[in-house]
């Protein structure tokens, strides 16, 4: 999953980008208002964190040019203004989501763990493909009941495919939504991450989750 | 302590006393003058017409054809005539056996004088040197005696001084009569020309902190306060300006300590959760310190809010023992490891329209600063009487004077000056009383007894039970 922060404190920045990032997901980071424009417009986020004063351009007119182009990233306004006409002015400007500062972490972390689910119009924390589960709270996969191991990236990389179920996923979708600017250095870096994780899925007697659509990418397909 | 008016009523009365003196005493001499100066007319006028019938007749000196007055052993007007060696030639027989002193002027200025009269009576009396007229029918050639003689003329003055009495008496009680009226009528016109400076005061002492738009009417005051009034205007201009500045920099100084508390708090949590776990008891150290920072950066701003009128009242029906048992119920533990002495009193059923989430923050912070610093053992009451739709916590306290119970409703008062603990600011009663104020009710703090705080929370204005 990748998420865009735009946010003028560096402390935050840091702070906010290390939290999502332990929890697997992939960030931008900008500091004005401008410059988070340009990335939430070229870039395909699963969410993006917004702080409303920003220097350049504010996050209300970043989030209002943002919507009249039709995009619906979810966007949190993560805001030190805390009245209610802020809030009321925020969701109607756009916003699927409203945090004042300071904030719970733990809460921060599962508003974007929603926005990121409602991406692909999940409306729970629980995701299944067969016999396959993966509890995105506890952050726990089971297959047939027995738990897997697997690590952050796995887990997000299973995850987004599993969002997307049924759905081809291309190779340059999982970098971007996966994986930073490293990808492009390691071109097989997806591949073997998909390896990995269908090994790991494997389990004997049933069938394989993920497969192979040459040329376009991979599709996680539970049996029929 | 002065009293102006005071001041000036008994100015004006002695100013009163003084005139009316001075000015009876005036009358009094003026009157007196002219009375006796006419009486002396009367006098002379008697006199000169004696000396017009005095004659020299053959060497003998005296007045034929006395007027009866002077005949009348019983009269009241004398007159004795003395030759130019002093001998006497003629007296009235009004005089009796006595005499009348030899006193005298010249008939350009005649001398006057006050004697007693025969007979016990007051009396004046005129002297004058005169040439008596020779009567021309004698014989001629026999030689006349020459030299001047002497009239003294006195009578009867006590008609005067009666006259005199009666108008220095007249003045005595004309003036008793107004000092005693004029008092009542200086207070009465002072407390009337003092009405609008007490007017002025009543609006004056009616201006709380949360009414300092209220000006004072200028052009409708007496031009004598208008000076005043303008300057008290002026005043509450710079005090309004002085407060908004405070309540913004309360509100903008909450704010901004936000971004800055959120930092503290991220860094402290992701530290934490991903950090060294040999840092993690620092971090938590970290997170508590911006916990507890953020609650009274929300309690200042919640202040703010209230004093700047931008918290919206939600006008609801609460159950006050329902309430009141959510609160006491995150209280209870704590309340029970110190040992102490609860008792409650509320109606079950009765309702209020009140602000539900206001009057939470208000009993949450009484009720808990009633646990936190009643001492292990201590006494607490809690007894809300809802007809009269008064709250009254009371909870025995130690080491809480009567000075300190004037300085709890004030923003970041504390009573330890070290200011040592962190578990609270001293905003708490602070904003209670703020949230009181929006909710129409009145939050005061009584030292019943040595050792007892109660904390009043009463309406004065709307929420009472329905």
């Amino acid at each position: 999953m990748r998420v865009l922060i735009v946010e003028d404190s560096p402390r935050l920045q840091a702070s906010v980008g290390k939290a999502l990032r332990k929890s697997g997901y992939t960030v931008d980071i900008s500091g004005e208002g401008e410059e988070g424009l340009w990335l939430a417009e070229t870039n395909d986020y699963d969410a993006i964190i917004l702080d409303i004063m920003l220097p350049k351009l504010d996050g209300l007119t970043l989030l209002h040019r943002f919507r009249r182009q039709g995009r619906q990233t979810g966007v949190l306004l993560l805001t030190a203004k805390d009245t209610v006409e802020d809030r009321v002015n925020g969701l109607r400007m756009g916003a699927d989501d409203y945090l004042v500062k300071p904030f719970a972490l733990e809460e921060l972390l599962a508003r974007v763990q929603v926005l990121c689910r409602r991406q692909y119009g999940h409306a729970t924390n629980r995701l299944t493909a067969g016999n396959l589960e993966i509890d995105l709270n506890a952050r726990r996969v089971t297959r047939a009941g027995q738990p897997l191991e697997l690590t952050a990236r796995e887990f997000i990389l299973l995850e987004y495919l599993a969002q997307r179920q049924g759905q081809i996923v291309s190779r340059s979708e999982i970098e971007t939504h996966i994986y930073n600017d490293e990808a492009e250095l390691m071109s097989n870096v997806v591949d073997s991450a998909v390896c990995v994780l269908r090994r790991k899925l494997a389990w004997p007697g049933q069938p394989q989750l993920i497969h192979t659509k040459r040329g376009m990418g991979y599709v996680l397909q539970p049996p029929e | 302590m002065k009293s102006i008016r005071r001041q000036l009523t008994f100015s004006l009365v002695l100013g009163f006393v003084l005139l009316l003196g001075f000015g009876s005493l005036a009358v009094y001499f003026l009157t007196r003058a002219e009375l006796v100066r006419a009486f002396d007319a009367g006098l002379q006028a008697k006199a000169l017409a004696l000396i017009a019938l005095t004659s020299r007749d053959q060497g003998s000196l005296g007045i034929e054809d006395l007027p009866p007055d002077f005949q009348n052993s019983a009269g009241t007007e004398f007159f004795q005539l003395w030759r130019s060696d002093g001998s006497i030639a003629q007296r009235s027989r009004s005089l009796g056996n006595a005499k009348l002193p030899c006193r005298f002027g010249t008939m350009a200025k005649p001398l006057y004088w006050d004697l007693d009269l025969p007979r016990d009576g007051d009396g004046r009396a005129i002297g004058l040197e005169f040439s008596p007229g020779v009567d021309n029918d004698d014989d001629a050639g026999q030689s006349a005696p020459t030299g001047n003689a002497i009239i003294v003329v006195a009578a009867d003055s006590r008609s005067l001084s009666q006259t005199l009495t009666i108008l220095a008496a007249m003045l005595t009680a004309t003036g008793v009569l107004s000092l005693l009226a004029i008092v009542p009528l200086v207070r009465i016109s002072l407390r009337r020309g003092h009405a609008p400076l007490e007017k002025l005061a009543r609006q004056a002492a009616g201006i709380t902190a949360n009414s300092l738009q209220t000006r004072f009417p200028v052009s409708q005051m007496p031009r004598e306060l208008q000076p005043i009034t303008t300057r008290l205007n002026d005043l509450l201009d710079r005090l309004e300006a002085a407060f908004e500045r405070e309540r913004r920099f309360s509100a903008d100084l909450a704010h901004e300590l936000r971004t800055p508390l959120a930092e503290l708090r991220t860094h402290a949590e992701v530290e934490i959760k991903w950090g060294a776990a040999e840092e993690a008891r620092k971090h938590q150290e970290t997170l508590g310190i911006a916990l507890q920072m953020e609650a009274m950066v929300t309690r200042l701003l919640e202040m703010a809010r209230g004093e700047q009128g931008h918290l919206q009242l939600q006008l609801q029906p609460v159950h006050p023992a329902r309430l009141l048992e959510e609160v006491w119920g995150s209280l209870a533990r704590q309340a029970g490891q110190k040992q102490l002495d609860v008792h409650v009193a509320v109606s079950p059923d009765a309702m209020i329209d009140t602000d539900a989430t206001l009057l939470r923050s208000i009993l949450a912070n009484l009720l808990s600063n009633a646990v936190e610093y009643t001492p292990a053992g201590g006494r607490i009451d809690i007894d809300w009487h809802l007809k009269a739709g008064k709250l009254t916590v009371s909870n025995t306290v130690s080491d809480l004077s009567a000075d300190d119970v004037t300085h709890l409703f004030e923003r970041l008062w504390r009573k330890d000056k070290s200011r040592t603990g962190n578990a609270h600011y001293g905003l708490g009663l602070s904003v209670s009383r703020t949230f009181a104020g929006l909710l129409g009710w009145s939050l005061t703090a009584h030292l019943r007894e040595p050792e007892t705080l109660t904390m009043v929370l009463m309406p004065y204005k709307t929420g009472a039970p329905r």
